[in-house]
């Protein structure tokens, strides 16, 4: 079996991850943070490590600024329905997945302006068309750090100087970003950020946060659910400080173990090496796809432009089909259809077809990609 | 309480950032639920030596984390 779906969710997780989630299970079984005796802190301790990591990771000084949540969908509606006021305005683009376009729609039933800046079919973003949708004064700019459908990267640092520079926060969706490639908020300037633990950063299905920009005051965001939260317990009113005004209820330790672990996987690998080994393979996958007649890929060429995330149709064949035969006859595991991103396949002019997509990640190697360009090649030839 | 000293937070990861940062300068302390009759909250409180008390606050003072009181306080 070769897994090329980490684009939905990384697998398989590194040892350690695993352990890290059994660990906490068997050893630190406590609430984090609701107790004083000797499991509840070894529980708190494993959580607020793993909140430390993730802060080194995204280059934020302060730990108390990541927000732990269950996903990068729950991250990005606590800052949308946190946020944003009838009245505003808010700025996003072509290539944005429904974790953003589904609560952007539904705010904009509420008298929300929603604006969205088309691009290119490769999904290229031009910084200049962001500018000119910001001339009308704006809240937010909301911007996908790379497509989930074909891996091209939005430039978010160019775009937080250009939304800052017209007054407006910007969130930048690291869904598929967060442990691929370099993110320093303190450098890009980003307001907020949010990431999934389960893809790049090797974590568990179950994990993800929302880190606040330092310049961000706590006060202009509401949370998404209130709730207990382990402090103080003597007031009926939500807490007004960073973490806990957005981290009701008990928290995911175990998953949250596991996120710390594979965060600490991330970091001791290195992003650049990461980096580097994916875009080797996707080099590998551009150059085998394009040798296939009749298969079209979808996206940037250039590696500097992408991440490992590749698309591609054939012609009129269902991908549907594609996707069937590759698993059942070449055990070659991906995804096909929309990926949850109508708004990028309009982009793309593979709507509503949709394409087949290729995912490898860390643990993929470059014989599993040649598996599967000669399995693509006998599924799509005539 | 006699011989220790409490420190509180407004959180619980705040107090295991402080007894990250006393650890690292070396002053004894342990994490402990915070005494009722001096927090209401159900976090945690770090208890150290009442001697240590004054070198503790000074070096979390100065790593920038928030105390939100501490005990016995003489000031």
């Amino acid at each position: 079996m070769i897994y090329l779906d980490n684009a939905a969710t990384s697998w398989p997780k590194p040892p350690e991850v695993v352990q890290a989630m059994a660990g906490f299970l068997e050893r630190a079984g406590g609430n984090p943070g609701r107790a004083g005796h000797r499991l509840s802190i070894e529980a708190a301790r494993i959580v607020y490590d793993a909140r430390e990591k993730v802060a080194e990771l995204f280059g934020v000084p302060d730990p108390m600024r990541v927000a732990f949540a269950a996903n990068v969908t729950q991250a990005i509606n606590t800052v949308l329905c946190g946020l944003l006021r009838p009245g505003d305005r808010v700025v996003t683009t072509g290539i944005e997945h429904n974790a953003v376009m589904r609560p952007l729609r539904k705010l904009e039933r509420e008298g929300i302006q929603v604006v969205v800046v088309p691009c290119a079919p490769d999904g290229r973003l031009d910084p200049s068309a962001a500018e000119r949708a910001l001339a009308e004064k704006t809240r937010l700019v909301v911007l996908n750090h790379a497509s989930n459908v074909t891996g091209t990267i939005t430039p978010i640092g160019e775009v937080a100087r250009i939304a800052h520079r017209h007054g407006a926060l910007v969130l930048v969706d690291a869904a598929q970003t967060a442990g691929l490639l370099p993110i320093d908020m303190s450098a890009l300037e980003l307001d907020f950020l949010a990431f999934t633990g389960h893809k790049g950063l090797y974590g568990p299905p179950g994990t993800g946060g929302l880190v606040l920009g330092e310049r961000v005051d706590p006060a202009w965001l509401a949370p998404l659910i209130r709730g207990g939260t382990g402090s103080h317990s003597e007031y009926e009113e939500q807490p007004d400080f960073l973490p806990d005004k957005y981290e009701s209820g008990t928290p995911n330790g175990p998953g949250i173990a596991g996120l710390g672990a594979g965060v600490g996987f991330v970091l001791s690998r290195g992003i650049e090496a990461i980096r580097a080994h994916e875009s080797s393979l996707t080099a590998l996958l551009l150059d085998g796809l394009a040798a296939i007649p009749g298969v079209t890929v979808h996206g940037p060429t250039e590696l500097a432009r992408r991440t490992a995330v590749v698309s591609f149709t054939a012609g009129g064949r269902s991908v549907s089909e594609i996707g069937l035969r590759l698993d059942d006859e070449y055990g070659i595991l991906c995804r096909v259809g929309l990926h949850c991103a109508p708004l990028m396949h309009r982009t793309l002019g593979t709507y509503p077809e949709g394409t087949v997509r290729v995912a490898p990640g860390v643990f993929t190697s470059q014989a599993d990609i040649r598996a599967a360009l000669v399995a693509v090649r006998k599924v799509v030839s005539p | 309480m006699s011989g220790f000293a409490y420190l509180l937070f407004r959180n619980s990861s705040l107090a295991l950032r402080a007894e990250k940062i006393l650890r690292r300068a070396g002053i004894p302390a342990r994490l402990a639920p915070a005494p009722r009759q001096l927090s209401a909250s159900c976090s945690l409180a770090l208890r150290c030596d009442l001697d240590s008390l004054e070198r503790a606050r000074a070096r979390l003072t100065a790593a920038g984390v928030d105390i939100a009181g501490f005990h016995p306080d003489r000031t």
